[in-house]
């Protein structure tokens, strides 16, 4: 059941708690073990696609740049997790161990921090401890990371969604250098943009879109008699609320399946909308990637020559960086302000 | 080549006043709407408009203040019509320099002439060259100014087409072979010739080329569609990104003026390069059209920037024009002033650049050249493909002759003499060398051999070392012999050769490099050409050259100039890298945009969020209307940039990809938070 839930990327446990029981992860062996197998095949289908397609240069330089971000992530989210809640310190209360609420005593606040990045990287799901009671800036961590959604590869679809991310930056990175733009010597064309253009679209509109439904309820139809009423969704109202939404539709998209909890989702709007979004999230994505690739193929083949822009150079590893940032930040940075930054800079004002 | 460039000043204000108008003009929808980006612009500043209108009526005051929305209702305005002037600009450029060209031949008196039964009639009528038409025949003589584009069916003349090239030299042209063409607007210097039209008035290329530039005509190429597409994607993720941002402001009990959405909105759209994008096109053949090149297509240039392959004809291109002779090589027992003195003599008759250059050479050797009579008593013998020698009978009965090492070695050996083995190596010699060996005989006894070299233009080795920078091979097409071909190639530094290339050579050579994937460009102005250049990818046809050869290419050169690919070239990556440079600024713009806006947003409900305002812009209206104004005068700021292109480097692509992410890349990201700054500081002098 565990080597399914973590080596498989599937994330559902037996109990509620998920890898926070002591049933699913009693020690913090355990825990090191099941850390590893959430990101073992992911890592390794990076490898495989160079190993495949005979690229290896290529795989390390894809893998460069999501370890990048990835280390990144996981020394914030560590950092903020073992300083605690300032808000408890106003208290006067001492936090020699971190911020401690929500989390496994036995696993302690850095191994939580490290395993929510490594769960939100790959679409696994599964948790360690609770995702709504990280703070604010781990929490928008984590979100960023499902919204990028291209770490590591998930297990059965690979590296599909970095490879959006390839074909916008070869377009760009092409046209800088002088040269319509190629992968792997394939023109990439006004066709293969639109698409890889449609899926980064698709993202950003079922994220937003549906959150902003989930907000207009909220505000204007609050005593709606669903099981759950919208006004009692939220656990905490206000930008904590806001959070809990996003990350519910922006875990969906990722087919990533944790939840920052608290979210009082489950009753007719919840499970349709999220259905929705899985659904449309998932597959759309898978067809997307594959479509291109048949249409490079049906290219004709430019061999290399000293005017090729490297796909494989380190150069063109830091644009697909810069791509990645640039576009994800640029789409979501106004809700990520709305939630986990208003909450950061409310509780460090 | 500065003989060449007809330069422009960015601003010409003669056309400055045709920009400014055509900015209004362009304001239509309907032409618009072509421009996804600055389209919605547009609707926003409609949007805009219709709000001062209702708050100037109504007195409401819950969208802000009356001033601040007319004020950003101008300025939206304002970013638009810079972004229509850019392209208007980039248009009346592009007009101007094709309407420089075709000035020269308007209404020019042409003495039309009739042709019956393929006899000229010799009669002739005087009409204004635009009432000629294609078949029509005409007759031009010294002084005259050739009406209309044509190709001459009889007669030879040197031609002054400075008017169209710059270059004063004049020309020969002749009917018949490959210099057969002649352009409306050069003038006859000599001769006379008769001239067949080949153009309907306004059908010329340069008519077509003014087509392409004014719009009527232009054909977004399929790097401008693609990149059009992206844009637009990035133009609906920020429609999303604003709409929803209405729902969340509403949770988060803040209210956003429209004026605040419809700012967010303008400057998170990639409106910098959405409103040079055009003017880049355009600008791209305006400055194939400064460097004397006629784009048939703007895609023609494009695809000059892909290129991977120059096919490049040795002379004219790699060497001087003609071989030059170089050494006189006496054979054995022969007296060195005896054989020059020989050398001469057969060279007196000889036109050709060869025979002209061996008695230059003699002549610095301190020969006095006999002064060329009519001597009945000496009898000049032409070359002939037959003979292949030519030479002198004279008066004492020698003959004198100077041919090619096979035709002299069998005229020797019928006569019984033999043929020197030292001057045989000689001849080995001067072939492994690059050169062209020539044997002089007097009475088909051998008296040694003169060597012709061929010249390498100085500078071409950095030109081709430049172009493999770039990754483009260069292939020399020659006539010689592969053993001549692989000196002079190996010396000029190409990668390649087509050693005794006949035209079909070629053409298979170009099938065969692009069978392989590769994009090939070649320059060429035979009809024999015609085929290879329309296999091609790129070809540009010499001015000069036959009509067929300028149907088949995509680009005509007017300087008849071969080194020309290398500039189209160069042309077409400026093209594309100034696209992409300038989007990449455009998008990394909006990092700065976001921390001015963002903040100035929220600040009312979220006042935590003030540590987002990294940049401590005054009040909220000034952060907006900063980054609004920064975002339309940035338009302006870059139309230099867009017309006259970013700068090429040839330094392989991963090098050129990082100074490009550098320069524009992350000044793109820093430029508009000084720039956001300081017209915060600015504002905040008068709010």
């Amino acid at each position: 059941m565990i080597a399914i839930k973590q080596i498989g990327t599937n994330g559902g446990g037996w109990f509620g708690a998920n890898s926070a029981h002591p049933l699913e992860n009693p020690s913090y062996f355990t825990n090191a073990v099941e850390t590893i197998s959430i990101l073992l095949i992911p890592v390794a289908l990076v490898f495989a696609l160079g190993f495949y397609i005979n690229k290896k240069k290529l795989s390390y330089t894809i893998f460069g740049v999501m370890t990048f971000l990835f280390i990144i992530f996981c020394a914030v989210n560590m950092y903020y997790e073992t300083k605690g809640n300032p808000a408890i310190d106003k208290l006067g209360i001492a936090q020699a161990t971190g911020s401690m609420e929500g989390k496994e005593v036995r696993l302690g606040a850095a191994a939580t921090a490290f395993w929510s990045v490594a769960t939100t990287s790959t679409s696994n799901g599964s948790v360690n401890g609770m995702h709504d009671s990280l703070t604010p800036i781990s929490g928008g961590v984590i979100i960023l990371d499902m919204m990028i959604n291209a770490l590591y590869g998930g297990v059965g679809v690979g590296i599909l969604n970095y490879f959006i991310f390839i074909v916008i930056a070869v377009f760009i990175s092409g046209l800088m250098v002088g040269r319509t733009p190629e992968f792997m010597g394939h023109k990439v064309e006004a066709r293969e943009v639109k698409i890889a253009a449609l899926i980064t679209l698709l993202s950003a509109f079922l994220i937003k879109g549906f959150t902003a439904l989930a907000t207009y309820m909220v505000v204007h139809h609050p005593d709606i008699n669903w099981a759950v009423k919208p006004t009692a969704w939220l656990n905490n109202p206000s930008y904590h609320g806001f959070s809990e939404m996003l990350y519910e539709f922006t875990s969906s998209n990722a087919n990533n399946g944790s939840g920052f909890e608290g979210l009082g989702d489950n009753n007719v709007f919840w499970n349709v909308t999220t259905g929705i979004v899985l659904l449309l999230g998932r597959y759309l994505p898978i067809i997307a990637p594959i479509a291109i690739i048949g249409l490079l193929a049906n290219k004709k083949f430019i061999p290399e020559s000293p005017g090729t822009l490297r796909t494989d150079s380190a150069t063109f590893g830091v644009m697909t960086l810069a791509v990645i940032i640039i576009v994800t930040a640029l789409s979501y940075l106004p809700a990520l302000a709305l939630g986990p930054i208003a909450e950061y800079f409310t509780l460090n004002p | 080549m500065p003989k060449n460039k007809r330069n422009t000043r960015l601003f010409e204000p003669s056309l400055l006043g045709t920009a400014i108008k055509q900015s209004f003009v362009k304001l239509n929808p309907v032409l618009m709407v072509k421009n996804p980006v600055m389209f919605t612009v547009e609707i926003g500043t409609a949007v805009m408009f219709v709000v001062s209108i209702y708050q100037a009526i109504s007195k409401d005051l819950s969208q802000g203040a009356l001033w601040y929305n007319i004020t950003i209702f101008v300025i939206l305005l304002i970013t638009v019509l810079f972004a229509n002037f850019a392209e208007a600009l980039a248009e009346a450029r592009g007009k101007a320099q094709a309407e420089s060209l075709r000035k020269t031949r308007e209404d020019t008196p042409a003495k039309k002439i009739s042709i019956a039964d393929g006899i000229f009639i010799n009669e002739i009528k005087v009409v204004p060259s635009s009432q000629l038409r294609k078949d029509d025949y005409f007759l031009c003589e010294t002084g005259d100014i050739i009406p209309m584009d044509g190709e001459i069916v009889e007669g030879i003349a040197t031609i002054d087409e400075s008017a169209i090239t710059g270059e004063s030299a004049p020309v020969i042209r002749e009917a018949g072979g490959d210099k057969s063409s002649v352009t409306g607007g050069t003038k006859v210097l000599s001769d006379q010739i008769k001239v067949k039209v080949t153009t309907e008035p306004g059908e010329s290329f340069l008519d077509k080329m003014i087509a392409l530039v004014e719009g009527a005509s232009r054909k977004k190429t399929p790097n401008e569609i693609a990149l059009t597409i992206l844009l637009a994607a990035f133009t609906l993720i920020f429609i999303i990104v604003c709409v929803t941002l209405k729902p969340f402001a509403d949770y988060a009990n803040t209210s956003i003026t429209i004026a605040a959405f419809i700012s967010l909105f303008v400057c998170l759209i990639p409106t910098t390069i959405g409103g040079l994008l055009s003017a880049i096109g355009i600008a791209g053949m305006d400055r194939a059209l400064r460097a004397n090149v006629i784009a048939k297509s703007g895609k023609a240039v494009e695809t000059a920037g892909d290129v991977d392959v120059l096919l490049l004809d040795k002379t004219g291109t790699i060497t001087i024009g003609n071989r030059k002779a170089t050494n006189f090589y006496p054979a054995n027992r022969v007296n060195e002033n005896e054989f020059i003195d020989y050398a001469v003599l057969s060279s007196l008759a000889d036109d050709t650049p060869e025979g002209k250059s061996i008695l230059e050479l003699a002549k610095s050797k301190g020969k006095i050249i006999p002064s060329y009579r009519n001597d009945f008593s000496i009898t000049f013998i032409k070359f002939t493909a037959e003979t292949r020698s030519s030479g002198i009978n004279l008066a004492d009965g020698k003959k004198i002759r100077k041919g090619s090492f096979d035709a002299i070695r069998d005229l020797a050996k019928k006569s019984g003499n033999s043929f020197p083995s030292e001057t045989e190596e000689k001849v080995k010699t001067i072939s492994a060398n690059g050169g062209t060996p020539l044997v002089v005989s007097v009475n088909n006894e051998i008296k040694g051999v003169i060597e012709l070299q061929d010249i390498i233009k100085p500078g071409i080795q950095q030109r081709f070392e430049r172009l493999r920078k770039m990754g483009v091979k260069t292939v020399m097409v020659t006539g010689d012999n592969p053993l001549t071909a692989k000196y002079i190639a190996t010396v000029a530094g190409v990668d390649d050769f087509i050693a005794e290339a006949k035209p079909e050579d070629k053409m298979n050579y170009i099938r065969k490099e692009q069978a392989s994937g590769k994009l090939v460009a070649m320059m060429g102005d035979g009809t024999n050409d015609a085929p290879a250049l329309a296999q091609a990818d790129v070809g540009v046809s010499m001015n000069s050259g036959t009509q067929a050869a300028k149907e088949a290419g995509n680009m005509i050169d007017l300087d008849n100039d071969p080194t020309k690919l290398i500039e189209v070239v160069e042309i077409g990556k400026q093209l594309l890298i100034t696209r992409g440079t300038l989007t990449t600024f455009s998008i990394a713009n909006d990092v700065a945009k976001y921390f001015a806006i963002v903040p100035a947003l929220f600040i009312a409900s979220i006042p935590a969020l003030q540590s987002l305002n990294i940049m401590e812009l005054k009040s909220p209206e000034s952060a907006i209307l900063s980054a609004v104004i920064f975002n339309a005068i940035i338009i302006p700021l870059l139309i230099p940039l867009a017309l006259k292109g970013v700068t090429y480097k040839p330094i392989g692509a991963s090098a050129l990809l990082r100074r490009n992410i550098l320069i524009y890349g992350l000044g793109g990201i820093i430029v508009p938070f000084i720039g956001i700054k300081l017209i915060d500081l600015l504002l905040s002098l008068f709010m």
